[in-house]
């Protein structure tokens, strides 16, 4: 996280309160916390003894340390606990007071809401044209991606903001005809049609063209009338077989089963720059039999058709090359026309556009309006600007405030610009805008359109709907009724995946999963690459959330539950029965000895917390203490001397944090992180169960959290599950900082208590927590 | 090579702009700029850093002894031919880094930008790419075999994009887009300029009516939109120019992003031509972090389970047959520069070639002791140098940045947190 030093000064000020407002608690300090914060020894860096001196953030700490259980440490003496409440109350109560400015300022779109945002604004269909595609990513270190502080701008964006805006906004009005477009149909010369891959493999026949290439190889119409103008659904008739199965000796790939041709849409681009295709259906061949498809395809304004050899070799000369050593095929192989197996086709037909509605979606959207709009007639323009405006900036607009941008587009006009281009112009500008790119939220209570934006962008990652914008500008929204009913609207719209996957993606690290991935040489680790579980796994844990969410289940479920989803590859990984089709996610109820359900039997979870060679205790005791729970252990002080594990020796990784922790500096911490890893190590780096790291050294489960002794991984999540409020305000803390869009300080956490008091009863459910977190000040106010 | 002889754009003077800011300034072309690298009368500086993103196996690295009578160690030993021309360093790093593989990004700025404020990461090539501005095509060149390094980092806080494709680089560098497209991004510049002082004029409005907070965020916004009209300034500068002709042949195709031995000679062949025709002066290159099979000669297991080698022989061997890759690569490079002559000497003469990684010991995902060498840009080298402080602790690497930056022509005292310079 970047915080501005201005901020800094802002966001992390002492109380302003005297020596007398700690009076009633300065007695427990000295007693529990000043021994080891105090004069003599400052652990951690902390100091507790002059608590006027203290700051909000280390105030903060404090509170987490107490409200996890986690100080005083289990081996010193610890407070009665209505003697840790009342600690724990007076601090909140302090901070409640205190008056900080805890704003992180401004909020630029993230690279998520800037995609949605567009296609939203302009009435883009989803699924091929992203205008994000354009933005660079988000270089988010800490905490969420919705993060202010993190969210910083610059030059290239800007610009990469200015070109997607104006790419996005020629798709949307892609035409100023009134009438509808009638379609077409191109007969395609198929023996003068194209191919990337290279002239070995791709042969253009009279009347047919075949492709002996996998991989990234594709073939496409020659002429550049192959682009699509116009967006809309087209019907594609094509003539296929495929070919040369037995051309050598051996048989090529594919060795077995029919050869599969793909087909899939390309962006036509003028400058220098690539584009990948994006595949789109697969279809069986018959051997040297032709066979007529014929189906519909949506084509975005630019893109045109490619076909694939989708189960070929991606390197054929390869095949050749090995069988010569092998002498199963003749030297003179290599000398010769390559004539393995390939795709023909024979016929390409592509007819349209099929516009089902007339004007289109995007054109209706983008004006507001039911018309294409007659743009050279003034009073049109004005309302049209005006209209864009309202809805690009998510708020009321005076026409004094769009009145230089008018003046723009007049402007373009007069200097050779078509009245649609200098529309299009002048929405990129609203675009660039720092009225579209960023949310703004005044101060204090937000007013009915920025609590319409908040609401929309937590739950969404998007703007405000119709219904939301009505609401808003009627006043309506601030109703607690109202406001409650629109909560469960955008919960209950399958729009909320957008913060089910952002927000569990980014609380428990999934977007790590594929930094470090398995060795694909190693036999144990095949599974991740020949089952796909790398996705397989990221699907598992977002239904997981969604399930919970959907279901208003408990937040304990998290740590512990008897079921979770799955397919065939991680039944496999899991050694559960599974009955359903290959790629079908199914809800499975695990065994009583399983050792799966909750998070920590995750595939997903286990990967990520390893590197992808080895397990790490440490790594995964890091992310227990810091994403799971909240309670992030301190980073070590000055690098100590590390544990490089030697695999020719019979020490384990036990062993050698055994050692470890004896040194006195490193213990404090250790005894905290490793016995929690310890219970992990029944997995090995991808996730699979098991009891020994090699013939001779065997897995060795044992731990200790909170003073309690565990035997396994069920064990220690029982001692989670028997408490589970100090997890479910972590989690209510991560998805306010998600929701408000920067980290609580000490002075919200008052908030966060009553949320968990009104949520106990039932057990933490949920979508209860999130209702709770809606309606109050958290979301409510700046 | 051919050269093909280019048209010198006019200059206006009065529009020379210079920008203040961190100390750095960011300046237009000057005259004597375009004319080429080869010929132009005072010789020019350039920088390339290198970097492996898994560090080196210290045992093989570094050499056993010090000073100039030093023996190479096994895997610098294509290095004997330029002896000469380098300096290989122990006990240099970045004091407070201990960001493990997290120090990929630190490299070049010593700062940890997860824990920086924006503006206060900003790496070495950033600073010398700002002082060269648009004088050269490209402020600066970054590319990545592999996968990222992101050590590059502007002075705003955003990392720098990196090419991955040494073909897409070559495209970039050298191949003209088609007429339509340029005048169409000739269109799009004069147009984004006026949409600029649009969006600016809408900004202002705000100034006065937010709270400091929002305030230092519209700032942010304000600023980047200075520097988006200085950067258009300089590619409109260029935007009639020519790109430069030069041999290359980009018909070569590699096996997959894992084929470094068809890629990293393409990568540094594309560095050295962009070098003679003066298209940048400033150039990241790196091999990235991955756990994929390099195919390489006796490379049969992933790039970083071999560095978690558990002292395996057989793993052993294979990083430090790609380590050695890393450096006979490096040094394939530099002879190329030491055999183009030019006025004043040699490229390598007039080119700083940086070679460092973020990891000390990636077995132990150590970011002290870093493997560093410097070669080139007209130091006196030859000689292991034992940085090895007398407080006992390391030299800090921003003490020799701000050596080589001094050396590109900038007056700076101290890159980042330097403590001073370093002098070889």
């Amino acid at each position: 996280m970047r915080i501005h030093p201005l901020l800094i000064y802002l966001l992390v000020p002492s109380f302003s309160f005297g020596a007398e407002d700690f009076a009633s608690i300065q007695p427990l300090v000295q007693t529990y916390c000043v021994r080891c914060h105090g004069p003599e020894k400052q652990k951690g860096d902390v100091r507790l003894d002059r608590l006027t001196e203290l700051d909000t953030s280390t105030w903060k700490a404090v509170y987490e340390q107490l409200a996890g259980g986690l100080m005083p440490p289990d081996d010193q003496r610890q407070p009665a606990s209505a003697e840790r409440k009342q600690l724990m109350q007076h601090v909140l109560e302090l901070a409640k007071k205190d008056s900080v400015v805890t704003a992180a300022g401004l909020r630029r779109l993230n690279k998520r809401e800037y995609g949605n945002t567009v296609r939203d604004l302009l009435g883009l269909r989803k699924g091929i044209f992203d205008p994000s595609e354009y933005i660079y990513d988000d270089d988010i270190d800490e905490g969420f991606d919705t993060a202010a502080d993190s969210l910083v701008i610059s030059n290239e964006l800007l610009m990469e903001y200015m070109d997607s805006a104006e790419k996005s906004l020629r798709q949307a009005l892609f035409t100023s005809a009134t009438t509808k477009p009638a379609s077409q149909v191109i007969d395609v010369n198929v023996g003068r049609m194209n191919g990337d891959g290279g002239g070995r493999y791709i042969n253009n026949h009279k009347d047919h063209i075949i492709c002996r290439c996998g991989g990234k190889a594709m073939i496409y119409d020659g002429q550049s009338t192959r682009t699509m103008q116009i967006p809309g659904r087209y019907t594609i008739t094509v003539t296929a077989a495929g070919v040369d199965r037995d051309a050598y000796p051996v048989r090529f790939e594919p060795a077995e089963g029919p050869v599969i041709m793909g087909i899939g849409i390309k962006q036509d681009v003028l400058a220098s720059v690539s584009s990948k295709g994006k595949l789109l259906k697969t279809f069986e061949l018959k051997d040297e039999v032709d066979q007529t498809f014929q189906f519909d395809v949506w084509f975005d304004k630019g893109y045109y058709p490619y076909f694939s050899f989708v189960n070929g070799s991606g390197k054929p000369i390869t095949q050749v090359r090995s069988n010569i050593r092998r002498k199963k095929i003749a030297p003179s192989a290599m000398q010769e026309p390559y004539r393995g197996p390939g795709i023909r086709i024979s016929k390409f037909r592509v007819e349209g556009p099929f516009l089902d509605e007339w004007p289109p979606t995007s054109i209706k959207t983008t004006y507001d309006s039911g018309e294409i709009p007659h743009l050279s007639d003034a009073a049109v323009r004005e309302e049209v600007v005006l209209r864009f405006a309202n809805r690009a900036f998510r708020r009321s607009v005076s026409k004094e405030e769009v009145a230089p941008y008018l003046d723009y587009l007049n402007r373009q006009h007069t200097n050779g610009a078509s009245w649609l281009d200098a529309t299009i112009k002048t929405f990129a500008a609203m675009m660039s805008s720092v009225d579209f790119l960023y949310i703004r939220e005044g101060t204090g209570e937000l007013d009915a359109y920025a609590l319409a934006n908040r609401l929309s962008y937590f739950l969404w990652s998007t703007m405000p709907d119709a219904d939301l914008f009505a609401l808003a500008k009627s006043g309506k929204l601030k109703e607690p009724t109202v406001f409650r009913q629109q909560i469960s609207r955008l919960m209950d719209d399958k729009m909320s995946t957008q913060f089910c996957n952002s927000f569990a993606d980014q609380w428990l690290s999934l977007d790590k999963l594929g930094s470090m991935p398995p060795d694909s040489k190693a036999k144990e680790f095949r599974p991740y690459y020949t089952d796909k579980l790398e996705p397989a796994m990221l699907e598992e844990t977002r239904r997981f959330f969604r399930h919970v969410l959907q279901e208003n289940r408990s937040v304990s479920e998290f740590i512990d539950s008897d079921y979770s989803f799955v397919n065939k590859g991680l039944a496999k990984l899991y050694g559960v029965p599974f009955k359903g089709e290959d790629n079908e996610f199914v809800k499975v109820t695990f065994p009583p000895n399983a050792k799966r359900g909750g998070l920590l039997g995750h595939g997903s979870i286990l990967t990520l917390t390893a590197n992808g060679v080895e397990t790490s205790p440490v790594e995964r005791g890091v992310w227990v203490l810091a994403d799971l729970l909240g309670t992030p252990p301190p980073p070590p002080p000055k690098e100590v001397p590390a544990v490089t594990p030697d695999l020719n020796g019979a020490e384990t990784v036990r062993d050698l944090l055994e050692k470890h922790r004896s040194d006195k500096a490193c213990m404090e911490c250790h005894r905290k992180i490793d016995p929690l890893g310890f219970a992990l190590e029944a997995y090995d780096p991808i996730g699979t169960l098991r009891t020994k790291y090699s013939e001779t050294q065997r897995v060795d489960t044992k731990g200790n959290y909170l003073g309690k002794d565990f035997a396994d991984v069920d064990e220690l999540k029982q001692i989670l599950t028997s408490d589970i409020r100090p997890f479910a305000r972590n989690l209510v803390v991560r998805i306010a900082e998600y929701g408000k869009g920067r980290k609580l300080v000490v002075g919200d956490l008052k908030t966060v208590e009553e949320i968990l008091d009104q949520t106990a009863k039932d057990d933490f459910r949920l979508k209860d927590l999130i209702r709770q977190i809606a309606e109050s000040d958290l979301l409510k106010m700046r | 090579m051919k050269m093909n002889s280019q048209a010198i754009p006019k200059v206006n003077l009065s529009r020379r702009t210079f920008l203040k800011a961190a100390g750095v300034s960011i300046a237009l072309p000057t005259l004597e700029s375009i004319a080429g690298a080869a010929n132009s009368k005072t010789p020019l500086m350039r920088m390339v850093c290198i970097s492996s993103a898994l560090g080196m196996n210290p045992e093989a690295f570094f050499p056993k002894n010090f000073d100039r009578g030093y023996e190479l160690s096994p895997t610098l030993k294509s290095l004997a031919p330029l002896r000469d021309d380098f300096t290989v360093f122990s006990h240099m790093d970045h004091p407070g880094i201990y960001s493990k593989h997290g120090a990929m990004s630190s490299l070049l700025s010593g700062i940890n930008a997860n824990a920086a404020s924006a503006g206060e990461n900003v790496s070495m090539d950033q600073v010398a790419a700002a002082h060269v501005g648009y004088q050269t095509r490209f402020p600066s060149v970054h590319i990545s075999l592999g996968g990222g390094q992101g050590m590059s980092w502007t002075r705003s806080g955003i990392k720098v994009r990196e090419e991955s494709d040494p073909l897409d680089l070559f495209r970039k560098l050298f191949v003209n887009d088609p007429e339509a497209a340029r005048q169409a991004r000739k269109a799009d510049l004069n147009q984004q300029s006026s949409v600029l002082d649009l969006v600016r004029g809408q900004a202002k409005r705000l100034e006065n009516s937010i709270n400091p907070t929002d305030r230092a965020k519209l700032d942010e916004y304000l600023t980047a939109i200075r520097e988006a009209e200085t950067k258009i300034q300089g590619m409109q500068r260029w935007q009639d120019v020519p790109k430069p002709k030069v041999e290359f042949d980009d018909s070569v195709h590699a096996h997959g992003s894992m084929d470094y031995a068809t890629l990293s000679p393409l990568m540094f062949d594309l560095l050295y031509l962009a070098i003679q025709s003066d298209s940048s002066r400033v150039f990241t290159a790196g091999f990235g972090m991955h756990n994929h099979v390099i195919e390489l000669d006796g490379i049969t297991t992933g790039y970083h389970g071999l560095t978690h080698h558990g002292n395996l022989p057989e793993r052993l061997k294979q990083l430090r047959i790609i380590d050695a890759f890393y450096i006979e690569q490096m040094s394939r490079f530099m002879a190329k520069l030491k055999n183009a002559k030019t006025d004043h000497g040699n490229l390598l003469d007039e080119t700083m070639v940086f070679f460092g990684s973020g990891l000390g010991d990636a077995s132990r995902h150590s970011n002290r002791d870093l493997p560093l060498i410097l070669a080139g840009g007209g130091f006196k080298h030859g000689a292991h140098v034992n940085a090895m402080q007398k407080s006992g602790y390391q030299t800090p690497l921003n003490n020799l940045f701000t050596t080589m930056l001094q050396k590109f022509g900038i007056e700076i005292d101290r890159f980042n947190n330097a403590t001073g310079t370093f002098g070889i």
